[in-house]
């Protein structure tokens, strides 16, 4: 079934996302979200297909299989867990966060994304079986009635980017506003807030930005608004009643980059009120060996992978130690003069040492750090 | 099947070579003792027989000096049908190596091979994963010089090694070879990938690193072997490319150095001095060699030099 093209270019800093081409999954065809992402999207060609792996091989043919993945849209059903434990990396702290993975991939275009490297599906996938979702949660909440649970949805595609698509941030917020237990947290770059601003507050809602630099978010965040939009669109959804988060993440050595990262926090506490933020997440760029050739194909003129990095405990590449340090030291600096003072900090994916000497806590797991995180909202009824 | 004179074969017409790196001397001993028992194929171009399959066998008999020799002469006209004759009759009997796969490669796109055909059907065929990466990788490689092609071959130099050498310009590429040469191939690794960030990193070119005094003075250096040279070379961008680390471990080893620490007792920091640990292991020989080297360790702990050594790796 071919509708005609749908020739409305888009860019995410201007406008929303809208797929050139949606291939539906012939098994989920019949979900009540697939007719209203076809309804959303109006005139964007669709074809549904009975063997999605025959499609998913067809791409890796491609001169740029992700740029390509980034233009359509495939729906599908989940077919494994929605809920998991956010997997961290290898000896070095997590924080005890639960992701559900509902849409996977993600229109902007990150030179340092890890999602690049997962080549095995590179289009913009929504998994559509919602009643298996809130399945899963009722089951896995159930599991944990009296413990404090921290869980989010941006780890594997930014939250909001397909919001105007799935409007999957209301039907989120409904499931959780009554689970007070529960800290849900939404992760964007997007200012995509318009369903949010529709929806009533909930304590125990957080709506997070991914912020950097402006050059970093100039050069390296290719079709990501720019950070003083996205700090006006938490700035809203802040005056709206939500609670907002923030994630350095990645920092990103370049040149300027203490004034950079000085002008955004300046410009975050001049912009919202230190008691409106949950919490401020903090790492440096890292990652995988396999991502480094993509970078160098993909983004020939990125600079970011060319500082002195090294191999850490997980095998990844960041920063040496002492540069790591610096940054850490200097950004906690910032936040803290800048009216931060009381902002709940962490670290993602950081050594016990960096912990220590960075933010002066000595946190023995992730459930420590989870406490250091979560305990200073008092959201529990 | 007939019999042509080996002059009727024109063979400066090379279009459906694929080896072009290859010993004659056995398959021209065994042509000399029970004769050419698979024919060639040939064909007609321009009123010209040209080699379809069987190269070796034609060169074989030339430098036997053996003419007329029985051929196949196939009456395909399209080059594209041909050519395939030719992969398949030696994908049959054994393995190609990279040039060939790369020549394969690059001819089936000049016959017209579409390009997704060329990766969806042939990359397999020829043990290359089938994505366009690859496929432009070995594109390249088909571009290479000849004299670039046959060191490659020569030293049987990996594809992991190869798909770093083709980011470099044809004359950067010249003043790798002399080293490449004599390092295994994860130094070869390393050399290309850290000269190649140097030069990103500081966005100056190639042949300026190389213009270096140091790096000069040891590519001219009368007292250092070729494999010496390249090492010390390696050694060279490395710090370069890593000044804190090397900072680092200079100041591990010179510490170590002053404190003259025993040679029996390993002393390291953890990998790139992640953690802020050191690591001290010894091997010992019943109680007396064992309370002898704790003796040693503590005398060791009592000099401010080891105060100094662990403050190397504490980032205080």
């Amino acid at each position: 079934m071919n509708l005609p093209l749908y020739s409305k270019r888009f860019r995410m800093n201007n406008q929303q996302f809208f797929p050139k081409k949606i291939f539906i999954d012939q098994k989920s065809l019949h979900f009540p979200l697939t007719e209203k992402i076809l309804q959303n999207t109006g005139q964007v060609p669709f074809e549904v297909v009975e063997n999605i792996q025959s499609v998913l091989d067809s791409v890796h043919v491609n001169k740029n299989p992700v740029s390509l993945g980034k233009s359509t849209l495939l729906i599908t059903s989940q077919k494994g867990d929605y809920v998991k434990s956010c997997p961290c990396t290898p000896g070095y702290i997590g924080c005890n966060y639960f992701i559900i993975n509902l849409d996977l991939n993600c229109p902007m275009d990150c030179s340092y994304c890890i999602l690049q490297y997962y080549l095995s599906n590179p289009f913009i996938t929504v998994h559509v079986n919602r009643q298996d979702l809130w399945n899963q949660l009722d089951k896995f909440l159930g599991t944990y009635k009296n413990k404090r649970l921290r869980l989010g949805t941006g780890e594997l595609g930014d939250s909001l980017a397909l919001d105007h698509l799935t409007e999957n941030s209301k039907d989120l917020i409904s499931y959780f506003r009554p689970k007070t237990h529960v800290l849900f947290e939404l992760k964007t770059k997007t200012v995509n807030i318009e369903n949010l601003l529709s929806v009533e507050p909930a304590e125990n809602i957080i709506i997070s930005w991914s912020l950097n630099s402006e050059g970093i978010a100039r050069t390296e965040e290719k079709g990501a608004p720019p950070v003083h939009r996205r700090i006006e669109a938490a700035q809203r959804i802040a005056k709206r009643g939500f609670r907002v988060g923030f994630h350095f993440d990645p920092i990103i050595l370049h040149p300027g980059w203490e004034e950079g990262y000085a002008e955004i926090i300046s410009s975050l506490f001049s912009s919202i009120e230190p008691n409106q933020i949950a919490w401020i997440s903090l790492g440096s760029l890292r990652f995988p060996p396999h991502l480094k050739p993509i970078i160098q194909k993909r983004f020939p003129k990125s600079r970011i992978i060319y500082e002195e990095m090294i191999r850490g405990k997980d095998g990844k590449y960041r920063y040496f130690k002492p540069l790591r340090m610096e940054l850490y030291r200097k950004i906690v600096n910032l936040i803290r003069r800048n009216g931060g003072e009381k902002v709940p900090l962490y670290f993602c994916m950081e050594s016990k040492e960096i912990w220590e000497k960075g933010l002066n806590k000595k946190p023995r797991d992730k459930d420590d750090v989870e406490k250091s995180i979560s305990l200073p909202l008092r959201i529990c009824r | 099947m007939r019999k042509i004179l080996l002059e009727d074969i024109e063979l400066k017409d090379q279009r459906f070579r694929i080896s072009f790196f290859c010993s004659l001397d056995l398959l021209s001993q065994s042509i000399q003792v029970v004769g050419l028992i698979y024919p060639p194929v040939v064909t007609l171009r321009n009123g010209f027989m040209v080699p379809v399959t069987g190269w070796k066998r034609i060169l074989s008999c030339k430098q036997l000096s053996m003419s007329p020799i029985p051929v196949f002469v196939s009456k395909e006209a399209d080059d594209l049908k041909s050519f395939k004759l030719a992969i398949f009759e030696n994908l049959t009997t054994r393995e190609f190596d990279l040039i060939e796969r790369a020549e394969i490669v690059s001819r089936l796109k000049k016959f017209g091979e579409a390009e997704e055909k060329i990766i969806e059907k042939y990359l397999p065929l020829l043990r290359i994963p089938p994505t366009y990466y690859y496929y432009d990788l070995y594109k390249k490689i088909s571009r290479m010089s000849k004299e670039e092609k046959y060191i490659l071959n020569q030293k049987k130099m990996a594809v992991a090694v190869v798909e770093h050498l083709v980011k470099f310009s044809p004359k950067e590429r010249q003043l790798f070879f002399p080293l490449l040469v004599f390092l295994s191939q994860n130094k070869q690794k390393e050399l290309l990938e850290t000269a190649r960030e140097i030069s990103f990193k500081r966005d100056i070119p190639l042949s300026e690193i190389f213009r270096s005094e140091e790096i000069k003075s040891v590519l001219h250096s009368e007292n250092l072997s070729p494999i010496q040279k390249a090492d010390r070379i390696r050694e060279l961008l490395k710090k370069k490319r890593f000044p804190l680390l090397s900072a680092r471990e200079k100041s591990f080893e010179f510490s170590k150095k002053k404190l003259n620490w025993p040679k029996d007792i390993d002393l390291s920091p953890t990998p790139y001095y992640e953690d802020n640990m050191v690591h001290i292991k010894f091997s010992f020989s019943g109680h007396k060699d064992y309370l002898k080297k704790i003796s040693n360790l503590r005398s060791m702990a009592e000099k401010d030099e080891f105060a100094a050594l662990l403050k190397t790796v504490s980032d205080e």
